[in-house]
């Protein structure tokens, strides 16, 4: 069996390169991935917990983030798609019509 | 498994099952009914308004009259005096701001069962994510939360800047959720060091409690992820660089509704999570809770300072107001979640009176965003200027109102409180209420002592925005007229926090004390 | 322990492996190979290579229609809720008509917001 630092170790690294993601890329469709890859850290995280302790909440919690990271991407794939009408641009650089 | 043991108490669950079913009616009405636009706004609008205020009182009179905690379906939702006094607030909020919303979507022209639908879809979040017992339960209620409003935030589809602010809050909320439950996974593989995996919120409150003072680093680190998921709804600083981009291209309405109840809410969370004495000293989150209460008051204090534009300077105001109650989660002594509690009513009833009266000022194409969009409104709405006029001195802190009790009652617990720099913290927040009071007194001074510029657009007032700003500021005046009461219930209601942590720790720890000596033993496959 | 690392030695020798023939082929190539830069060679060299035939079109690159995203949004919408379906597939034996009625209304809810899609017009095709 995988020891669970190593899993614990994993998970995180996923996660820090999926915010990493979320923080430093300029493409919003990528933006999104990243928000993805964090979800599926955690997701990863929950069912290495689960299988060790052999207990199931941390199964029931792995679906529902699936329902919720999809319904996440929806609603974000609707906006983008509705700013992306609007401005012709899915660069994060050039959504700054909000400051003074 | 069977339906009794998951114990369905569909009773305790009515408010929830109001708002929802009055969601899937307004979607309902908006594809069956034939009828002119405004008809259909109108009805509804009422609908949305009914229901938040017959689930309001439902909660008040008939949740609220049984003290004690009741859990129900699987140990998952709880109902006990903090859900009830954040659900009424909750509910409020919802009912004015679906009121302030009707006339926003006339002016727009937009069909409102979308909008009304995913504002009550949102509020039963919210109620979800007040009562929940479990993790899971807080995550999906956040969840539930919070993506109606990323679409309610961009809900003006033509406005980049309303897209714009949609889009920043969807991807900055995520990151905060992703954060939340990469913190829960870790609190729950921690439980699950201690010998009972758990997500329960008592569960794993208790296992920190019982490897006080030396928390594994899984715990800390856990425990500082999920603490900074839920501080970020609440805006504080640093993780407020949403705050003012959203609320300034979301529509008025949704605006006022998301700076009150998205804040209450995330108040409520946290208070479930971390509210228990000693939780937040046990996972070294209180030094960070000090640091995050200083640079939240003075952020958004000084920024606040520099806007130009009314809408920019709330939502600056927001983050400053996330402060000071905030000082009430630092205090931590039964005092000072009571003023929490007083707090998020008092501010509830203020933001939205102030929202209301800007929201009466606009007419499609005349957002009333500017500050010198104010000049002279004294002369050409008397009312409507004395009502934004109360709600500003009352937001800076003046006497007789409400915002003046709320800050007292916080500056109070934060004083008697036991910390290394409670003196020093109070100093800080008082002394930042009057940097404050600039900017609120700014906007006073405009309305009523300068004369008007531009010529009064021509003016159409919506019959339940009025009643919504009256009411708020009914309710800022009245309950700045009798504090007591209200502080009295609110103490009563943050009693059933210490009573529900201080009845699970001591249970779970004589049924466990065991397995915590013995190092857990992984199932071998 | 050291049992265990044995059992990942084949999969290292293949990982060499892969790196070696790869390494080995484009080393092979860069020395072997006649040495023309793309700039002073015939234009055809930057040409996509489509087997000895002329390529018939350049940028192959073309933008999707954005009506495929409603689809895509709404089919991936009503695709999870068949996750949701899997923890009561595991149990329902045990739960029987209760949890039957629970995922009538669970569907319920599902069903009325396709409908809503439906009369919203989300699903013509337009």
């Amino acid at each position: 069996m995988i020891p669970l630092a190593h899993l614990v170790f994993f998970a995180s690294v996923l996660f820090v390169l999926g915010a990493l993601a979320v923080v430093l890329r300029r493409n919003v469709i990528v933006v999104l991935m990243g928000i993805e890859l964090m979800l599926n850290a955690v997701n990863l995280s929950f069912i290495g917990f689960s299988r060790y302790f052999a207990d199931q909440a941390g199964h029931v919690f792995v679906l529902m983030v699936f329902v919720v990271a999809a319904v996440e991407v929806g609603v974000g794939i609707a906006i983008i798609v509705s700013l992306f009408k609007l401005r012709h641009t899915v660069s994060i650089d050039q959504f700054d019509q909000l400051r003074n | 498994m069977t339906p009794n043991d998951l114990d369905l108490r569909w009773g305790l669950m009515v408010p929830e099952l109001l708002v929802l079913l009055a969601g899937v009616l307004v979607l309902l009405v908006d594809t069956t009914v034939k009828a002119p636009d405004q008809d259909r706004r109108g009805i509804q609008t009422g609908i949305s308004t009914l229901a938040c205020l017959a689930a309001a009182g439902y909660t008040a009179v008939v949740l609220g009259s049984t003290s004690g905690t009741r859990t129900g379906f699987g140990e998952l939702f709880v109902v006990d005096g903090l859900a009830v006094w954040f659900k009424s607030v909750v509910l409020l909020s919802a009912a004015l701001a679906s009121l302030m919303s009707e006339r926003w979507l006339r002016n727009h022209r937009l069909t409102s069962g979308g909008f009304i639908a995913l504002l009550l879809f949102s509020t039963a979040g919210m109620l979800y994510m007040v009562s929940a017992a479990d993790l899971v339960m807080l995550f999906l209620g956040l969840e539930i939360m919070s993506i109606p409003l990323y679409v309610l935030a961009a809900s003006e589809r033509r406005n980049a800047r309303a897209v714009e602010a949609g889009l920043k809050y969807l991807v900055l909320g995520s990151l905060a959720t992703g954060f939340l439950l990469f913190g829960i996974s870790l609190l729950y593989g921690f439980t699950g060091l201690m010998g009972q995996p758990s997500t329960c919120i008592a569960d794993v409150v208790a296992a920190v409690l019982r490897s006080a003072p030396d928390v594994p680093a899984l715990a800390v680190g856990g425990g500082i992820l999920l603490f900074v998921g839920m501080v970020f709804k609440v805006g504080a600083v640093p993780f407020h660089m949403w705050t003012p981009d959203v609320y300034e291209g979301s529509p008025m309405s949704i605006t006022a509704f998301m700076s009150v109840a998205v804040k209450a809410t995330a108040f409520a969370a946290i208070l479930r999570v971390f509210g228990g004495s000693g939780v937040l000293e046990a996972l070294r989150l209180h030094d960070l809770l000090f640091a995050l209460c200083a640079l939240t008051m003075v952020v958004g204090n000084v920024a606040a300072l520099a806007q130009s534009s009314v809408k920019r300077m709330l939502a600056w105001s927001s983050v400053a107001h996330a402060g000071y109650i905030l000082l009430g989660v630092l205090a931590g002594t039964q005092d000072g979640l009571a003023a929490v509690l007083f707090y998020s009513l008092g501010y509830a009833a203020m933001n939205i009176a102030a929202f209301g009266v800007l929201v009466h000022l606009s007419e499609k194409g005349h957002e009333v965003e500017r500050l010198d969009q104010l000049r002279g409104i004294a002369t050409r709405v008397p009312l409507q200027a004395a009502i934004l006029a109360v709600s500003m001195l009352s937001l800076m802190g003046m006497p007789p109102l409400v915002g003046f009790w709320g800050k007292l009652y916080i500056f109070r617990a934060v004083v008697f409180a036991d910390f290394p720099g409670h003196i020093a913290i109070a100093v800080l927040g008082v002394l930042m209420s009057a940097v404050s009071a600039y900017y609120y007194l700014r906007v006073v001074v405009v309305s009523y002592m300068s004369d008007a510029t531009a010529p009064a657009p021509a003016h159409r007032p919506s019959f339940g925005n009025g009643l919504a700003t009256a009411t708020a500021a009914a309710l800022t005046v009245l309950i700045g007229l009798a504090p007591g009461a209200f502080l009295a219930l609110a103490r009563d209601s943050a009693e059933s926090l210490r009573a529900s942590s201080a009845a699970v720790a001591p249970a779970v720890d004589a049924s466990t004390a065991t397995a915590v000596a013995v190092s857990p033993q992984p199932p071998r496959r | 322990m050291v049992e265990q690392h044995n059992h990942y030695l084949p999969v290292l020798a293949l990982v060499v492996a892969a790196f070696g023939v790869a390494a080995a082929m484009l080393g092979i190539n860069a020395l072997l190979g006649p040495k023309r830069r793309a700039a002073d060679g015939p234009a055809v060299k930057l040409e996509p290579f489509e087997c000895g035939s002329v390529p018939i079109q350049l940028d192959n690159r073309r933008r999707v229609s954005v009506k495929f995203y409603l689809v895509a949004i709404l089919f991936v919408m009503f695709d999870l809720e068949v996750v949701l379906l899997y923890p009561w597939a595991v149990v329902y034996r045990d739960l029987g008509w209760f949890g039957f009625a629970e995922l009538l209304a669970f569907m319920l809810s599902v069903v009325v917001g396709l409908a809503y899609a439906w009369r919203k017009g989300g699903l013509e095709w337009r």
